[in-house]
């Protein structure tokens, strides 16, 4: 069942399990890992709402055939702790649901440049709070270890 | 900051020798030092050289070519430390560039140290109403630098607005715009929570590797990812993730 409000309303129109762990990497906390696609790309995204956009993992975005003639020019972001050098992105990022209705939603990503990837090692994508999840509805339940989403309406 | 402002009790021309005032992010190179006397302030483009330990500037080389230098001072910072500035008199047509430059230099160094807070405080000394369309673009990609996203995506979708033919300030206040659900109504797709059975069901066994999933079944393994890539043939609908 998903979430709605008092009026019936719908707080939520899509639902996914996730699992509650780790990430490895010398990073122990436990997360809220999801299932996504990005441009298509199936994927998992840790839901970090301490970060900003959308963040590809590189090994990701080196499936995706992105153009960076659509991208801003190279910079820099400071991302857990670690200058990477990347572009911006105007992507499509789908939240899967086995519950509901999957959400597609236009995010701005974060990539890091393809010589990263070495850096980056084991670590999912990212989904941050401003430029991606900050025009959604969201929730976990832990009890049943369930990520709720839908759209503002 | 590498902007000084000091009220000075010399005469305008002359830096002094000794000056002291709170600094941080000091980096060897060209700043601007603005000294300030009574009610008279001059600019100066200024060279930041450090001393070495027992206190000996370094040498006039470090004098840009052309320029004159007209004193030189020493700034304590709040920590102590000391180093030199070396002031040097440039064409007073440098003058009339050098305020646009301050607040570039501000926004820079603030972005340097990651400070989103100085960031901000530095743009809000900014009217925008004169700048080109270039000064948006660098203020933005500072402004990311600096960690302070929503101004990047505020100062983007106004030089946007502004300057509307400019092909590369559209871009920007494109991709920073705030993100937009395009379809909410998709149907649920019963391999997803097949390919999560699978990870729960097979964590300890594949822990650490990269793995190819499809409707729950595992197509490829491997300890790194183009490895994983070369075994499979296509990556349309199949779930490519470390087993974490």
């Amino acid at each position: 069942m998903l979430l709605a409000f008092a009026d019936g309303r719908p707080f939520a129109t899509g639902a996914a399990h996730y699992p509650y762990q780790g990430i490895g990497e010398q990073d122990n906390s436990l997360r809220v890992i999801v299932p996504v696609e990005i441009e298509g790309q199936r994927a998992l995204a840790v839901v970090d709402t301490g970060a900003p956009y959308l963040v590809c993992a590189p090994q990701i975005a080196s499936q995706l055939a992105l153009d960076p003639n659509a991208s801003l020019d190279s910079l820099r972001m400071l991302i857990r702790g670690i200058w990477y050098s990347g572009r911006l992105y105007l992507l499509n990022l789908t939240l899967l649901a086995i519950e509901g209705y999957s959400l597609e939603l236009s995010a701005t990503a974060f990539v890091p440049d393809s010589e990263w990837a070495e850096s980056w090692g084991h670590l999912p994508s990212f989904l941050g709070l401003p430029g991606c999840l900050e025009r959604l509805r969201f929730a976990v339940d832990p009890s049943t270890d369930t990520f709720y989403f839908g759209p503002l309406i | 900051m590498s902007m000084i402002t000091h009220p000075f009790p010399a005469p305008p021309d002359e830096i002094g020798d000794r000056f002291s005032g709170l600094a941080f992010g000091f980096r060897q190179g060209r700043h601007s030092l603005r000294v300030t006397s009574g009610s008279y302030t001059r600019s100066y483009p200024a060279t930041l050289a450090m001393s070495d330990t027992t206190g000996n500037w370094p040498a006039p080389a470090a004098v840009p070519d052309g320029a004159k230098a007209i004193g030189r001072a020493v700034l304590v910072t709040s920590a102590g430390e000391r180093t030199a500035l070396l002031a040097t008199a440039e064409p007073t047509t440098a003058h009339a560039r050098t305020e646009r430059d301050l607040e570039m230099l501000a926004l820079e160094a603030a972005a340097r140290a990651g400070d989103e807070r100085a960031f901000l405080a530095a743009l809000d000394q900014i009217n925008w109403l004169a700048r080109p369309p270039e000064y948006y673009i660098r203020a933005v990609r500072l402004a990311l630098e600096a960690s302070a996203h929503l101004a990047a995506r505020r100062l983007a979708a106004e030089g946007a607005e502004r300057y509307r033919d400019h092909t590369e300030l559209q871009k920007y206040a494109r991709v920073l715009a705030p993100p937009r659900v395009t379809r909410s109504n998709l149907p649920p797709d019963p391999t997803i929570k097949a390919n999560l059975e699978w990870l729960k069901a097979n964590r300890d066994r594949y822990l650490g590797q990269w793995v190819a999933l499809q409707g729950g079944k595992l197509l490829a393994a491997a300890d790194h990812f183009d490895e994983l890539i070369r075994q499979v043939s296509s990556t349309k609908g199949v779930l490519l993730t470390v087993v974490y």
